[in-house]
């Protein structure tokens, strides 16, 4: 089903309200929230003096709407604000950061669907078997141990007691400075591969696969159980039966009519849990020391960094809807009974 | 008889398997069907005759067992057939087309990707010979437009033309039996008797074997050449539709015909006779029709009325025929 244009623009145009709605709600909250960033801003032994220019240069002694209408202006000019922590303006901080939570949270993806989808398929075809019983109990766990706990476990048991892998981080830094590994566009198995630099690749690898497996359980787990019943269900449908009776061989049954109807919506539904999956890769990089969106906001939030958190916040709003655009257009092209 | 039958159904029982436990839904079924021969198979519903229109395509549900029983099409019996065995029948010499259009192809797939699949499969088409081959099947159940319809997704397409599309589909490997269950239930009238038509027409063309499961005898009396009438997983009568409608033997059978006013309205469920259905977990022993039946004697329950012969050319489980034995 062809797409229409207008359809597109018109959510686009919907994208830029919802993310005005949360940088407003955001602002607001965090300028009720009592706090005194001056102190932050002009340091420990400001004078009475310098706290003084500190609230002028921050707005701070003018009514919320009028602060507001100073960060609006700056924000569409590109200015998203200076951070208080860091002295850097709040975009470029976030611009570094967004590619190594992407990195994380695409190869979680990936991982989740590669995985959860066969898993559960092969469930759904063992129904009843032990092997599904196992696979029942495995994903059920997946899907409601709170994922800060499975990384913990994961980093202690295969990180530091077996050393097998990396605790944390994202890539060995002095490997990285003796092979001249350059960051270009941030995502590093990427920039690994166009720098043709075969032991920071692997060691890269080596370095995701710990979180971003941890940070898959839920959505590969979600993934299993929902092809599992997909199939099960699908299996039992009328046109299962209809193509069995004209003589259609069960492997073109399975592998090509019913397991589109498995894929269609379970791609949906990933691409929904995704808000989920980022509150999640917040914790895992936090835990594991990466340094993405998740571990910038959560060192913003306990240094009372308004403009980096407002920064956060909008950037996850806006990625969050930009996703579920793309995902109901991947459902669209997918299943031709979805209108506009 | 000389002459061998195309199908010979004998003393067939299915179960199935469920978590309430075991439902007889088929229970020594006997039937012959010759080369041309059109049967209807008449009942309310949960009666069995999907069931046993499904045993005889080779299609039964995984949870369903065969007890007993033969399936003997030109003298093989189909349940005996070794896995590597049923593709050369299932589709191949008996096909079927079901009661809900709407959901007899696949909603993500075009109707194309569905008739070409079946044609590679069964003759090794090429990709574009067999979409030619489609476009003749479609003209076959009179589809106008067939370019159109082979690119169209089900949900595209009305009832009738879905129906004609599963006729297509079913009829593309040239089988000898169709097997039409309950095609024109889910259809509108106009629609229902124009899908009865080319059922009709195409059954002369095509010299097919016809097996209609319906639960309407207006339905029977204008399609079927015999009437087998079944009821709680059995077969209380079976003959020549016309005697069977103007001169009904089983007591089922006589209130069915009284219970729908105007038979020939292709509309109208059977389902106005007083008293329930039996539990088929648990058939009665005798006669499966003793707790709705006015003229049940304590024999009827004894055990299972055996089929008495009448007039040469039909049978009645009825105690009330035992004049005439078999
Ligand atoms: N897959 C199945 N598993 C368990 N029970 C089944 C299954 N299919 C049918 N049955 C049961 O078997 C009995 C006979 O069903 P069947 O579908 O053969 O009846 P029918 O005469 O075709 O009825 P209808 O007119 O409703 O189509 C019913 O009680 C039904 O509930
Ligand atoms: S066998 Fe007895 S109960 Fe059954 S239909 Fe005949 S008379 Fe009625
Ligand atoms: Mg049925």
């Amino acid at each position: 089903m062809p797409v229409p244009r207008e359809y597109v623009v018109k959510r686009l145009l919907l994208l830029v309200f919802v993310v005005i709605g949360v940088l407003v709600i955001t602002f607001v909250i965090t300028r009720i929230i009592p706090a005194r960033p001056e102190f932050l801003w002009a340091g420990p032994h400001a004078t009475e003096e310098q706290l003084k220019r500190a609230r002028q240069e921050l707005h701070l002694d003018e009514p919320v709407h009028v602060q507001l209408y100073y960060y609006l202006l700056d924000f569409f000019r590109g200015n998203w604000g200076v951070s208080w922590r860091t002295r850097l303006p709040v975009l470029n901080d976030l611009l570094t950061a967004l590619p190594a939570t992407l990195e994380l949270v695409i190869v979680a993806f990936l991982l989740a669907s590669l995985i959860g989808i066969p898993l559960g398929i092969y469930s759904a075809l063992r129904y009843g078997r032990i092997a599904d019983q196992i696979i029942r109990v495995l994903t059920i766990l997946g899907a409601s141990v709170p994922v800060f706990w499975i990384a913990l476990i994961f980093q202690t048991a295969i990180g530091i007691w077996a050393g097998v892998l990396p605790a944390g981080k994202r890539v060995d830094d002095y490997l990285a400075y003796i092979t001249g590994f350059k960051p270009i566009t941030g995502f590093y198995i990427l920039d690994s591969i166009i720098q043709g630099n075969l032991p920071v690749f692997i060691d890269v690898l080596r370095h995701i696969i710990m979180p971003a497996f941890v940070l898959s359980i839920y959505p590969l787990s979600l993934s299993s159980r929902m092809s599992r019943s997909l199939m099960i269900e699908v299996l039992n449908e009328n046109h299962v039966r209809s193509l069995e009776v004209w003589g259609v061989p069960q492997k073109t049954i399975l592998f090509k009519y019913a397991l589109r109807n498995v894929i269609v919506p379970v791609i949906a539904s990933l691409g929904l849990s995704f808000g989920y999956t980022l509150v999640g890769a917040f914790m895992v990089e936090l835990i594991f020391v990466w340094p993405g969106l998740g571990y910038y906001a959560g060192m913003s939030l306990l240094s009372y960094d308004y403009p980096a958190i407002i920064g956060v916040v909008i950037l996850v709003a806006l990625f969050y809807s930009l996703i579920n655009l793309v995902v109901d257009l991947i459902h669209a092209w997918l299943d031709p009974r979805v209108r506009f | 008889m000389s002459e061998e039958k195309l199908l010979k159904v004998s003393e067939l029982t299915i179960h199935y398997h469920t978590v309430e436990g075991i439902i007889k839904a088929v229970r020594n079924i006997s039937l012959e069907v010759n080369v041309g021969d059109s049967l209807c198979i008449v009942g309310e519903s949960g009666s069995g005759k999907s069931t046993l229109g499904l045993a005889i395509s080779l299609s039964l549900p995984k949870n369903a067992v065969v007890v007993s029983g033969s399936i003997l099409y030109k003298g093989r019996d189909l349940l005996k057939l070794k896995t590597s065995e049923v593709g050369r029948y299932r589709g191949k010499e008996i096909s079927m087309i079901f009661q809900d259009p709407a959901t007899t192809f696949n909603p993500l797939f075009t109707i194309g990707e569905h008739l070409t699949d079946i044609l590679r499969h069964h003759f090794g088409m090429s990709r574009e010979e067999a979409l030619e081959r489609a476009v003749e099947l479609l003209k076959m159940v009179r589809l106008p437009d067939q370019a159109r319809i082979l690119h169209a997704y089900p949900h595209e397409l009305s009832g009738g033309m879905l129906q004609r599309a599963a006729i297509a589909a079913a009829l593309s490997t040239n089988p000898k039996i169709l097997i039409a269950d309950e095609p024109t239930t889910m259809l509108d009238v106009t629609t229902q008797a124009q899908i009865l038509d080319l059922i009709n027409s195409l059954k002369r063309e095509l010299n097919l074997t016809l097996i209609l499961i319906t639960h309407n005898l207006g339905i029977a009396g204008e399609v079927c050449s015999r009437t087998a009438v079944m009821y709680a997983g059995t077969l209380l009568e079976e003959g020549p539709t016309e005697d069977i409608i103007l001169n009904p033997l089983h007591p089922y059978t006589a209130k069915l015909i009284k219970a729908v006013p105007i038979i020939t309205k292709t509309q109208g469920r059977l389902s106005h006779i007083p008293g329930v259905l039996p539990d088929l977990r648990n058939p009665p022993k005798g006669c499966p029709f003793v707790d709705r039946c006015e003229l049940a004697t304590p024999e009827c329950s004894a055990s299972q009325p055996e089929y008495f012969r009448v007039g040469g050319v039909r049978r009645v489980a009825c105690i009330l025929y035992g004049g005439e034995h078999e």
